[in-house]
């Protein structure tokens, strides 16, 4: 708490999702703006140029979307019951591309201080069947493994890093453990991935504080189609047929050597 | 002399005797009607985005600019994701409607079909699984459930199989806009849809997207393959789908 109070960290940081190739059809013009909350133990107000937006915001939890029109954005944050926006403990300056998904997470370094970090979120399509899970380390904590039914599937992930996984949909038994080890400090959780979804999912927290958690949100509706129809492997192949080409093929050879041979040999006399 | 008539028979003979392809040939009708039925309402389409890398963005200072904002910006109550709880479906924007049950049985009156259904997925490489039994239909489980409020339902089965022969939806090119198709599902419900139309696409112009749409007006779609059998990818050249509507009965 302490750290937080003395810390007015000033960040600025361009969310760069535009250079990532968001599409032409961002003509739309807004960009949708999902807020994390990932500092333990302190409700907190939100300004986004100079308008409260997020009223007594509780940590662990999650905002949005907000749709807003692409530019520019200065975003403060205060304690809840701060009376407004001249005191921040954080702030931010964010620009916002038309046609991208971002999420802003308030949380700790690996350090402990507080911090503001932007993410874009892939909301790219999905293969049918399939689901996408992103993770991220926002955890006053040190590199880790993410396991998937106990395997590793995103190893040495230090905050603020993320990892992208695209799986086939369906429940998941995950922990998070100490990189290199066995260690768990999170879970284990049951996460349902629903196909043509994408699950992110924020380790945020201390370890040195025993508040360690995950805060997620699911963005539905990236699905696609199967590929094909292959509904067809063709005619019955007929044990009747077959037996029929034998016979027949047999009784017709067999005649033509038979009538060869008494050519032959009438010939020959 | 006789053993060559049947030398040359023989040939005849298995052609005549071998079981032909099912896969039929039909006429389209009504397509524009199916087509109407997908819309660009419901569930709004994704935004297209880059998509990420592995690593968050770097901060980099900016310049601030002014731009023209409502003066009061949309709060959204926050959705609370305790700790170590499953990261479950918290669905933004618009809410889908709760699903209707699992579906069990068809009954395809016109064809004379009574069969199970089982849910199926997607196979290994990317396409629409079909249940090996050709008796049985499959309904794609990724998709809404026939009933649903929105979007298009899938059935499908093999039209036939080189072991099995001849299967549940091997007529289906054979329906008509009229005839109906009862669904029952998992608790006992029925539902009937009248068919709308009927069509027929090359493989690789099988308007996938529209026949597995989540969103517009609720329907259901039966599919199977048809046209002619190619006998050296040992696959039919076509599918065939009918779309039927709700009834209301």
């Amino acid at each position: 708490m302490r750290r937080l109070i003395a810390a007015t960290a000033v960040g600025t940081f361009a969310v760069a999702a535009g250079l990532l190739g968001a599409t032409a059809a961002s003509a739309a013009g807004t960009a949708e703006v999902y807020v994390v909350h990932g500092i333990p133990g302190l409700p907190v107000d939100i300004y986004v140029n100079g308008a409260l937006t997020l009223d007594d915001f509780q940590p662990e939890t999650v905002a949005g979307p907000l749709d807003l029109p692409e530019g520019s954005y200065k975003v403060d944050i205060t304690a809840a019951d701060a009376p407004n926006a001249s005191a921040p403990l954080l702030t931010a300056n964010a620009d916002l591309v038309g046609g991208t998904s971002v999420t802003l997470i308030a949380h700790l370094t690996e350090a402990g201080d507080p911090t503001i970090t932007p993410y874009a979120n892939d909301i790219s399509t999905i293969s049918a069947g399939q689901t996408r899970l992103v993770v991220r380390h926002d955890a006053a904590a040190p590199a880790v493994d993410v396991r998937a039914g106990g395997t590793v599937v995103l190893a040495g992930v230090t905050n603020p890093k993320e990892g992208v996984l695209n799986i086939p949909a369906g429940s998941v038994n995950a922990d998070v453990v100490l990189a290199g080890t066995g260690t768990v400090v999170i879970g284990p959780a049951t996460l349902d991935l629903a196909e043509g979804s994408a699950t992110f999912v924020h380790a945020v927290g201390s370890a040195a504080d025993g508040t360690l958690a995950l805060v997620s949100f699911t963005i539905p509706g990236l699905h696609s189609a199967p590929g094909g129809v292959p509904a067809g492997t063709g005619p019955a192949d007929s044990s009747v047929t077959t037996i029929l080409l034998v016979v027949l093929l047999t009784i017709g050879a067999t005649a033509v050597v038979v009538g060869g041979r008494r050519l032959y040999s009438e010939s020959s006399r | 002399m006789v053993g060559l008539a049947i030398l040359a028979a023989a040939p005849v003979v298995w052609w005549v005797t071998n079981p032909a392809p099912a896969g039929q040939t039909v006429t389209t009708v009504n397509a524009a009607e199916a087509m109407a039925l997908t819309h660009d309402s419901g569930t709004s389409p994704p935004m297209p985005s880059g998509g990420t890398g592995g690593t968050a963005i770097e901060q980099s200072p900016t310049t601030s600019v002014a731009s023209d904002l409502p003066s009061e910006l949309p709060s959204e109550s926050p959705s609370p994701a305790p700790a170590l709880a499953p990261a479950g479906t918290t669905e933004s924007a618009a809410s889908a409607p709760a699903p209707a049950s699992t579906p069990v049985r068809v009954q395809i009156p016109a064809l004379g079909v009574d069969s199970s259904i089982i849910p199926v997925g997607v196979d290994d490489k990317g396409q629409l699984e079909i249940p090996d039994d050709v008796r049985t239909v499959g309904w794609y489980r990724f998709g809404p459930a026939p009933g649903s409020a929105q979007g298009s339902a899938v059935l499908t089965g093999h039209v036939d199989d080189h072991l099995q022969g001849g299967g549940a939806l091997a007529e289906l090119g054979s329906m008509q806009p009229g005839d109906t198709v009862t669904v029952t599902d998992a608790t006992g419900v029925p539902r009937t849809f009248s068919v709308l139309s009927r069509e027929e696409w090359h493989k690789g112009e099988v308007p996938l997207d529209r026949l597995f749409d989540r969103g517009g007006d609720p329907r259901l779609v039966l599919i199977t393959c048809g046209g002619p059998f190619n006998t050296s990818t040992l696959g039919y050249d076509d599918n065939i789908a009918v779309t039927a509507v709700p009834t209301g009965g």
